[in-house]
């Protein structure tokens, strides 16, 4: 049997705010996007503000309203970064199967490393007494332990925050009684919807459905894979870094300065998003397929649409071209507040086949050149002759990385 | 951002700053709480967060010009 270890920071980008600044500690803290706006949305909440019922889908101004103590932060990305590689070599330094499954989020294979659970619970409490003595003394974070990766990251979420949770023999059953399925990492509040009128609340529930009684309601592959879910039964492997993408999607997002009623100006923001999100693929080696457009309105719905293009991709300039479409045949009614694009359905450029044209070769050369150009001297130093005439449109995005250089 | 005067702790490799000097002010009594590194423009920069008594400070560290600056924080 395997032994899977899940680590997840508690109230992660809030947390390692209070971390370097000790004033922070103990209050309701909201780390706010990009500026610190009204308009922005809070990105993350310290404890003491998630208590007062403040939630992240919330703009600032919101919060405010709600918890007029709060204090915001502006986030500050190298920061959770940094912050998270420390964590992330801790890790590694009792596996080499140690999967990042998102900025404060882990798996670790510890099959061979430990003989029993009761090992792999000594070195979860040595992973918590290493992050406060090597990383910050106020970072915590809830461990899980079991026999695979769907039930140590369900054992990771029971307790919050510093918890250590093994699900195991002994416990298993009353865990899937009374896990609802919505907590299930894959199953989420879409599907959860509808399995609801199935009659199938908790973890149990789906276990003891009757397979084509799901099949009914789910194609073949999903049926078995969502009993599986019930039964706590996963066989997906750790995967290290090494063998996946560092990064499951790669998206940007931007909220406007003001309240726009026309597409147009939503197509300069979303060419710079374009362009950026290509960046962040072409710099982690990794290709995308799936490009996904979101648009946030004033009243905050949102309007989200995707496109899976035949090949994969890492061109900002097809990445707009994509999003444009996306755009340009949906009519909107209200006013945009913000403009999201993001790419998924990843893999690796390393192990795509060589280029074989020459005009292919030459393309991907004139990229990494016109990359390393713009790493040194800004956005839009060197840019494609097509986008001379939008080039002036771009929407200047006040992210302080125009002035400076972004690496 | 301002130009500030530190005095440094060393540590094998690793450095802290044990007080500075602004204008005529001189902060001691100094807390390490966050240090890191990142990449700007091709050059790396430290940021060390610490606090005293009343406040928290946002020091920078550029190793090229071996300079230091007391950011503004939030
Ligand atoms: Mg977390």
């Amino acid at each position: 049997m395997k032994i899977i270890l899940h680590v997840d920071m508690n109230s992660y980008f809030a947390t390692a705010e209070q971390q370097s600044n000790p004033f922070l500690r103990g209050k309701p803290v909201c780390v706010a996007g990009k500026g610190s706006g009204e308009r922005t949305i809070c990105a993350a909440l310290s404890v003491e503000a998630k208590k007062m019922g403040v939630k992240g889908i919330m703009s600032v101004w919101e919060a405010r309203n709600l918890c007029p103590d709060i204090i915001v932060v502006a986030a500050d990305f190298n920061k959770y970064q940094f912050i998270s590689r420390q964590l992330f070599s801790i890790l590694e330094s009792y596996s080499p199967n140690v999967e990042i499954f998102s900025i404060d989020e882990a798996f670790v294979d510890l099959t061979r490393i430990c003989k029993n659970i009761e090992e792999a619970q000594n070195i979860a409490l040595d992973i918590k007494a290493r992050l406060k003595s090597e990383v910050g003394d106020y970072l915590t974070c809830s461990i899980g332990i079991s026999h695979n990766k769907l039930l140590a990251k369900l054992a990771s979420e029971k307790q919050k925050p510093d918890g250590l949770t093994i699900i195991d023999k002994n416990n298993l059953n009353d865990i899937l009684a009374t896990t609802p399925i919505e907590d299930v990492c894959g199953i989420g509040p879409r599907l959860s919807k509808r399995l609801y009128p199935l009659g199938i609340k908790s973890m149990q529930d789906l276990a003891q459905t009757n397979l084509q009684r799901l099949t009914h309601f789910f194609n073949p592959r999903q049926a078995k894979i969502l009993k599986m879910m019930g039964q706590g039964i996963d066989y997906e492997p750790v995967l290290p870094y090494w063998q996946f993408p560092l990064e499951k999607s790669y998206g940007h997002s931007y909220t406007l300065p003001k309240n726009v009623f026309k597409k147009e100006e939503a197509f300069k923001v979303l060419l710079k998003l374009a362009e950026k999100v290509a960046r962040r693929l072409r710099k982690a080696k990794v290709l995308g397929r799936t490009i996904h457009i979101y648009i946030r309105f004033f009243d905050f719905t949102s309007y989200g649409e995707q496109t899976t293009l035949t090949h994969f991709t890492n061109d900002g300039l097809e990445i707009y071209q994509v999003g444009l479409k996306i755009i340009t045949k949906y009519h909107f009614s209200k006013p945009i507040r913000a403009v999201g694009i993001s790419i998924t359905n990843l893999k690796n450029s390393v192990d795509t086949p060589a280029l074989l044209l020459p005009e292919d070769i030459k393309n991907n050369e004139v990229i990494k050149a016109s990359d390393a150009i713009n790493d040194r001297y800004g956005e839009f130093t060197l840019f494609r002759a097509s986008l001379t005439k939008i080039k002036d449109k771009v929407q200047n995005i006040p992210d302080g990385r125009n002035k400076r250089i972004m690496l | 951002m301002q130009p500030i005067k530190v005095l440094i702790q060393f540590d094998g490799p690793k450095i802290k700053p044990l007080a500075f000097r602004r204008n005529d002010r001189l902060y001691k009594n100094l807390k390490l709480n966050l240090v890191y590194h990142f990449k700007e423009g091709g050059q790396t920069i430290f940021r060390f967060f610490m606090s005293d008594e009343a406040n928290s400070y946002q020091l920078r560290f550029e190793p090229e010009t071996l300079e230091w600056f007391l950011e503004d924080n939030n």
